[in-house]
């Protein structure tokens, strides 16, 4: 019993921290929103380096903490099944918070792999305009209607 | 992910009402009132207040529950330690 309750109080102390860095991480968003895009003035330099990786590094410590404070909360549970078998209700609770970050998690993953490997496509394996194909032909001595003989080409591959 | 919450905020509930503290059962209760805020978003139900109002919300609601998880349990563990603890903070741990 002791010992559940030190488990859920190691995971509120992670949980409060966690939330307290959710909030910093907002109130400065926000801060930064408010004082340069909607007052229209320019962000410095240095300020626009920063801000996404500080934002980032603040999200990726709170859910680190969010999700050690759950597993607490887990060994807590378990703990406190053995006081009232009642209780065991937190412990399946727990493991469902969890499988539902890991879910998020990956399904964020999945949409910022997908995102990324479009616009991969888009810069490698795009159809080519017009241009590239007539560049293409005239490399293969292949006449283009409508955009005239192909320049003639020596051994060498040279235009003449 | 909302399921989960709602069962270990029942398990709040329940922990409060054995007696280890009305921290538990006021932290539960937010716990539900914040599981239903972000349902209402989920759901698109949310009309009335921003985006960004509802993101401070969750902010606040989430480090108000977790500061009363952590204060419930360690006034339950010093209260248990103390020689002159109430019968009835003692007596779940006996049963």
């Amino acid at each position: 019993m002791v010992e559940g309750i030190r488990a859920v109080k190691v995971g509120g102390l992670l949980g409060s921290i966690a939330w307290a860095l959710a909030l910093a991480n907002n109130v400065l968003l926000t801060f930064i929103l408010t004082t340069f895009i909607r007052t229209s003035l320019n962000m410095p330099a240095w300020l626009e380096d920063l801000i996404g990786p500080l934002t980032g590094l603040i999200g990726a410590t709170m859910l680190v903490l969010i999700v050690i404070a759950l597993f607490n909360f887990y060994e807590g549970a378990s703990h406190l099944r053995r006081f009232d078998p009642r209780l065991d209700v937190g412990r399946i609770g727990v493991l469902l918070i969890i499988s539902g970050v890991l879910l998020s998690f990956l399904g964020s993953w999945i949409v910022i792999t997908a995102m990324s490997s479009a616009e991969g496509s888009g810069q490698e394996g795009v159809p080519p305009g017009p241009g590239a194909v007539y560049e293409r032909c005239c490399d293969r001595g292949i006449r283009v209607d409508g955009l005239g003989q192909p320049p003639l080409r020596g051994h060498d591959g040279e235009a003449i | 992910m909302v399921l989960g919450s709602l069962l270990f905020a029942v398990m709040m509930v329940r922990l409060s009402r054995e007696g280890l503290g009305k921290g538990y059962g006021i932290g539960g209760l937010l716990y539900l009132a914040r599981e239903v805020l972000r349902t209402l978003t989920i759901l698109g139900l949310m009309v009335i207040l921003s985006a960004d109002v509802i993101s401070f919300l969750e902010c606040i609601l989430g480090l108000i529950l977790m500061l009363l998880i952590y204060w419930s349990s360690e006034d339950f563990l010093k209260e248990l330690h103390s020689e002159g603890a109430p019968v009835e903070v003692v007596k779940p741990v006996m049963r």
